[in-house]
């Protein structure tokens, strides 16, 4: 119980950090390109904020879904909608509630949710690479595996 | 790691000492789990037949509505343990639990393969597939030291 608690932890955090870092990395482009305006270090602690909600449940919404990749991405995604527009639009009033500024959030926010889905992924195939790689390893060493 | 192997006809059972720190390197661990292994038998029943396994002979242990079966590299057996129980007993040997009614022998794996929904497909050694669950990728991963 300790060990599985321990794991998901370590999931959370990993989650965090990942959105955080791409999240923010999405706010400073478009800041870059003068669509976001007046970013400073209140908006990247409120996104932190956010992005640790969103990773929160994330990961206690995900220890009750079925196995399938299709519902936990789906449920990624309205997560993170409705966080982005209840805190970051209703909260923190990161954008005026019009039209073209809420498909924009949310075009942005999806792009964000996409690089972080696929950075798992990716994460998850280098570990199974060197899973493999020891397996050989081992059985090049005459092992049972 | 030293290793010093005595052989003298005067021995009337092997002895084996392990000397190490409370937290030793993967390779000691690897060896301890490798000697817990042989030492933890399971009892088990095929046609009203009792035997006795050793984790090393065990594949991979799965329950099925609410029974226990043990699967060898060629043979199924059935345990009277619950799946919690079989996982106190090979406690510290190579085994983990890769979903909610699957314990996996780490040893007879041949190799594994990441799959789209963030589970991994691990193929064993004699032929047959299994899927580690979600909430155990991490465990398992930890388990290769990954």
């Amino acid at each position: 119980m300790k060990r599985k608690i321990y794991y998901k932890i370590i999931d959370f955090c990993i989650l965090n950090c990942l959105s955080y870092t791409v999240a923010s990395l999405m706010l400073s482009i478009l800041s870059s390109f003068g669509v976001v305006q007046n970013m400073d270090y209140r908006i990247l602690l409120q996104l932190f904020f956010c992005m640790t909600v969103f990773s929160l449940l994330a990961t206690f919404i995900n220890g009750f879904l079925v196995e399938s990749r299709w519902t936990r991405f789906l449920t990624g995604l309205v997560n993170g909608t409705v966080i982005v527009l209840a805190i970051g639009g209703g909260v923190f009033h990161w954008f005026p509630w019009k039209t073209h500024y809420v498909v924009l959030v949310l075009l942005t926010f999806l792009l964000s949710y996409v690089i972080v889905y696929g950075f798992q992924l990716l994460e998850n195939k280098k570990a199974v690479d060197q899973i493999n790689q020891i397996l050989m390893e081992r059985k090049n060493n005459g092992r049972s595996c | 790691m030293k290793v010093t192997i005595r052989r003298n006809e005067a021995y009337i059972e092997t002895l084996v000492e392990i000397c190490c720190t409370e937290d030793p390197d993967t390779e000691t661990k690897e060896l301890l789990n490798k000697i817990q292994s042989i030492e933890a038998r399971l009892t088990v029943t095929k046609e009203g037949h009792l035997y006795k396994l050793t984790a090393d002979d065990i594949f991979y242990i799965e329950c099925v509505d609410d029974r226990t079966f043990v699967y060898t590299a060629d043979d199924t057996y059935k345990s009277a343990l619950k799946l919690y129980q079989v996982e106190e007993q090979l406690q510290n040997t190579d085994f983990i639990r890769i979903s909610k009614s699957v314990l996996l022998n780490v040893t007879k794996l041949d190799s594994v393969r990441s799959l789209l929904n963030a589970k991994i497909e691990v193929h064993m050694l004699n032929g047959e597939r299994l899927l580690v669950n979600r909430h155990y990728v991490t465990a398992f991963k930890k388990k290769f030291g990954v």
